[in-house]
């Protein structure tokens, strides 16, 4: 119980992270780069500024508070020059309104564990239980194991959320920990993996072979995004690809919205999807729905 | 239960045609008020007709039983049930009439102060033994006494008093019997022609004499409630539980062969129609089912699932529809409800059943009372058949009991010249406390001196024949007949206290950020040149998120409301109990008082409930339920009551999977009442507008949910965009 990690948000109700009623506990540090992502908060590993910006009441006090010209309010509203910050808090111990926040924060496994025992009766009346997110939960490897470790000793379902990024050896042994995988899978060719997440995908296919082979409670999730990965090399690798499992996980495709892009914006930097993307819709998936069934592979859109 | 495989009683039934047009009728219907002027000429006649008969609660039970004779009936094509107000217009002469006993008549004819109807009759008396058996009941009452004796000479003009009333309903029963046959005589429709007869058969029967079907249940049931309301003068009586009454008629008309399912609900629909016809908007009648009986057998049955089927066919303020959840409750029954709520139905309410019948036990009340109780209007609980139970009484305004304290006067006021030194957050505790225990002590005297002139100068016999045990001791309900003579408090405001006192306590007397004056100053000032001290008050923790500061002082906070209405008795000598709802009342009471220590405007509404305030709840709904049953419920038999939001799904079953899990868990540990709000998309815009209010609207954004004013303001577009699109 005396692991620590860096952790970025606990969330209670959720309700898209695994079955029933859950606590998703979202760790900082992420090793790929997706040009989508839409929690970019999590893909550092050091806590960060966030500015609320409709929270803001443009007073000036964080400008006044930061030794390093982090703050700056012009017409244009409350801009953000982080590349010096050095995560001090001066400028969020300023804010009177909570419109500033450091994003992630060194927490126990004790004191992570307390807050997601809190809803213990909701999980037991929905199947619920928690999930780990981020970010890349296996980024923080030892925390993780420690997190689930707690969280199997309070009798709770725990599913983790990850991109299998990382040695086999991780994954194999938390394994006994985990009553439910959710791996993403971004593309099935290294090259546009690479060029989309800016890592290769050997690793990653090579993990969810042999997690499939386990046998091990398992959901495949795909993000679909238009101009991006939803393209015809993906849906024939995923054709390929995906009856080589066996057994063959459930598929959820993930669709593309733009809401991710606002973050950015808050953490001073800029999105990297552009504007002109429109939302992905479940028609749009359709067709690929209906192609993988046809090759025996049972998918839906979450 | 009665096997009927084709029968998913668990699914959506869509109403008939029938109920299809009569609803049509009853939303235009609802633009007009019901009009009881003919009520209130009758009433006059009866006052000036017998105002020298030596009894004045005998007056009474005849202004009663004049009040129903003076009603002309009326029955509306495609109605099953009879009994309402006519919306026939007074003629000129009968207005001038009613004008003139107005001006000259009425004012000298005695008040009935304090609390009006808020319970539910003896239903299963009216069933059992019909009118007829109950005043041969008053006969053998009253061959017993011996008039010689003043005490029982009063008693025996209370019996005359019920007598004169009970003779006014069968009276208007036979005139709707009448009616229904002409009616059919003229009907060129022979389907209608033979309801209409069945109709005239069922009024010339109930409620004069017992009840033989489930039709005949049902017309009892109504035509005896819209006689309260009719002859007492009074609205607001609640229909008490029909799954339990009405279940013996419905089970065996069902086997019989003499009913089917939607039959059945078609009646149902049809009771809450009537409801809503002759209830004006902005009260609340009901009715409640489930729950457990005294034997501790989980009540649900087929009427309980068709009671909520009927919320789905009648889509109205009423009626108010409370289901009583036990962990024995089918996991079905919970879902149906869900189901209904998920569609932004804002019925049913949901009921802690256990919760509940613990704390009226606790009051006293023998376990068979215990496990029979009903809403009285919102979520005050009253036992059914036995009460006399004052209600909401009074609404106490806790924040302006704090500003006392304090110094801030309300809205209008003149601010004390000094602040008041308080040298430490005890002080300041203690003087609430103190400041409390003055505002009850004043509360439940302005109460006990309704009870008494009531006891002086009012009467209900008509009310009183079906009040236990009004009847047994020969004493009308305004007398101290009846067994419980509760006081209900309510105190608005508890989260906005709870909030106030943590901002004090942290920003005054720990940090010392603030001082009493400064604080003082900005409230007087509505933040008007305090921003700051506003934010700094905002920024605060709040109750609602599961966090130990707020939720331990509102354990603190209502246990001492709890302990300061244990002081004190009714006047019959009754207890007083506490309750945290408040109606419309946190409007009012939030307008009259200025801005308070946790952030709040002057005017704006105090917290909705005994749930967080407004926009304060940033956690989502499991810990907002950590925080507001982190105080015992059992006790506040007053009332609770505990808004959830939730966003609406495109499919509103969808949604049914988040709303089951939480309900269920609020009930089964301890929750009192919850009422659950699907947000529509004017919220999410009003949201835009006003952020700080808003800041518990949770979003789903895709692959997690989040809070909608956390968003940035392209991501609320986006939000608001799809949105439309949910609800196109």
């Amino acid at each position: 119980m005396n692991e620590k990690g860096i952790v970025f948000n606990i969330q209670r109700f959720s309700i898209h992270d695994g079955p029933g009623i859950r606590t998703t506990v979202f760790l900082k540090g992420c090793p790929l780069r997706c040009e989508w992502c839409h929690n970019p908060e999590g893909l550092e590993y050091a806590p960060q500024i966030r500015l609320a910006v409709n929270l803001c009441q443009l007073c000036g006090r964080c400008v006044a508070a930061c030794e390093r010209g982090c703050h700056e309010i012009t017409e244009a509203g409350h801009q953000l020059h982080l590349e010096s910050c050095v995560r001090c808090g001066a400028c969020v111990e300023a804010c009177l309104v909570g419109a500033l926040e450091l994003v992630g924060k060194e927490q126990s496994v004790e004191e992570v564990i307390s807050v997601v025992a809190r809803d213990k009766p909701f999980y037991e009346h929905s199947g619920g239980g928690m999930t780990l997110s981020g970010g890349e939960p296996l980024a923080q490897y030892e925390f993780s194991k420690a997190l689930l470790g707690a969280a199997r000793a309070e009798g709770l379902h725990t599913a983790i959320e990850t991109s299998a990024m990382a040695p086999w050896e991780k994954l194999e042994k938390l394994a006994p920990l985990v009553d439910l995988w959710l791996v993403d899978l971004k593309h099935t060719d290294s090259a546009r993996h690479k060029a989309l997440c800016g890592v290769p995908n050997e690793l990653i296919l090579d993990n969810i072979r042999k997690l499939a082979a386990t046998g091990w409670p398992m959901v495949l999730r795909v993000p679909w995004v238009p101009q991006r990965n939803a393209e015809e090399s993906f849906l024939e690798g995923l054709k390929k690809f995906l009856p080589t499992l066996d057994p063959v996980p459930e598929v959820e495709f993930m669709l593309y919205h733009r809401l991710g892009n606002g973050k950015w914006l808050g953490l001073g930097g800029e999105p990297v999807m552009p504007d002109d993307i429109p939302n992905a819709t479940a028609e749009d998936v359709l067709p690929w729905i209906e192609q993988l069934a046809s090759g025996g592979v049972h998918s839906k859109t979450s | 239960m009665i096997p009927e495989a084709s029968c998913d009683l668990g699914a959506l039934m869509e109403p008939t045609s029938r109920i299809k047009r009569l609803r049509k009728r009853v939303v235009e219907a609802a633009l007009t008020p019901p009009d009881s002027s003919e009520a209130a000429l009758a009433a006059a006649r009866s006052w000036l007709a017998h105002g020298g008969y030596p009894s004045h609660i005998w007056r009474r039970g005849r202004l009663a039983g004049d009040i129903l004779r003076g009603l002309t009936p009326v029955i509306d094509e495609d109605e099953l049930l009879v009994g309402k107000f006519s919306r026939r217009p007074l003629t000129a002469e009968e207005a001038e009439e009613l004008a003139n006993w107005r001006r000259y008549g009425e004012p000298a004819t005695s008040k009935a102060y304090g609390q009006r109807a808020h319970m539910a009759i003896d239903y299963e008396r009216v069933l059992r033994e019909g009118i007829e058996g109950v005043l041969s009941q008053i006969a053998r009452y009253r061959a017993r006494l011996d008039t010689s004796r003043p005490d029982q000479q009063e008693q025996d003009f209370f019996y005359q008093g019920c007598e004169e009333a009970l003779k006014g309903a069968l009276d208007l029963s036979d005139k709707y019997a009448d009616l229904a046959e002409q009616q059919a005589a003229l009907s060129k429709s022979p389907r209608r022609a033979k309801e209409l007869r069945a109709i005239a058969e069922r009024c010339r029967k109930v409620p004069r004499k017992p009840a033989e079907s489930f039709t005949e249940a049902c017309q009892a049931v109504h035509f005896i409630t819209f006689c309260m309301c009719a002859g007492n003068q009074m609205l607001l009586f609640q229909l008490g539980r029909p799954d339990r009454y009405l279940w013996p008629y419905y089970k065996r008309d069902l086997e019989a062969g003499k009913l089917t399912r939607t039959e059945a609900l078609e009646y149902l629909d049809c009771l809450g129609f009537l409801l809503n016809e002759y209830t004006p908007r902005g009260l609340a009648v009901g009715y409640m089912v489930g729950g457990r009986d005294e034997w501790g057998n989980d009540v649900a049955n087929e009427l309980t699932y068709l009671a909520l089927q009927s919320i789905h066919h009648t889509r109205l303020a009423y009626p108010g529809i409370g289901l009583c959840w036990t962990p024995d409750t089918p996991d079905e029954l919970l879902e149906l409800a869900s189901r209904l709520l998920a569609r932004g139905y804002s019925h049913p309410a949901l009921f802690g059943d256990e919760t509940i019948s613990q704390g009226l036990a606790r009051l006293g009340l023998p376990w068979r009372d215990a496990c029979l109780y009903t809403h009285s209007t919102c979520v005050e609980i009253t036992p059914i058949a036995i009460s006399n139970v004052y209600v909401a009484s009074p609404y106490y305004n806790l924040i302006q009991c704090l500003h006392d304290v304090l110094g801030v006067p309300p809205v209008g006021g003149q601010p004390d010249p000094e602040a008041p030194e308080i040298g430490s957050f005890e002080v300041l505790f203690e003087r609430l406390r103190a400041r409390i225990a003055q505002a009850v002590a004043q509360g439940t005297a302005e109460n006990n001196m309704a009870m008494a002139s009531r006891a002086q100068a009012g009467g209900f016999p008509l009310l009183s024949c079906f009040v236990n045990d009004c009847l047994a001791l020969g004493k009308d309900i305004d007398q101290g007949g009846a067994r419980a003579n509760w006081l209900e408090a309510s105190f608005v405001g508890l989260a906005n206290l709870v909030d106030s006192l943590v901002a004090i306590r942290r920003l005054v007397f720990e940090d010392k950020k603030l001082t009493l004056k400064q604080l003082r100053e900005a409230l007087v000032a509505d933040f008007e040149g305090y921003a700051e001290v506003q934010a700094l008050l905002a920024g605060q923790p709040k109750y609602g998120n599961d966090e130990p500061e707020p939720d331990e002082l509102a354990r603190e906070l209502t246990a001492l409301l709890l302990a300061e209405c244990e002081k004190h008795r009714s006047y019959w000598g009754d207890a007083v109990v506490p309750g945290f709802f408040c109606w419309i009342m946190h409007e009012q009471l939030g307008r009259q008082t200025l801005a308070s220590p946790d952030g709040r405007r002057c005017g704006f509404p105090f917290a909705d409930g005994s749930g967080p305030a407004q926009g304060r709840e940033a956690k989502g709904p499991t810990a907002m339920v950590c925080s507001v049953t982190g105080w015992e419920h059992a006790p506040m038999i007053g009332g609770i009551a505990v808004n959830f939001k939730f966003q609406p799904t495109k499919d509103p079953d969808a949604l049914v999977g988040q709303l089951h899990p939480v309900l269920k868990t609020f009930l089964a540990i301890g929750g009192f009442e919850a009422q659950v709000n699907v947000v529509r998309r004017e919220e999410l815009l009003d949201a835009q507008l006003h952020p700080e209010l808003h800041r518990d609207l949770v979003v789903r954004v895709a692959g997690y949910s989040d809070y909608f004013v956390g968003l940035s303001p392209e991501m609320q577009a986006e939000v608001l965009m799809r949105s439309e699109l949910n609800e196109g």
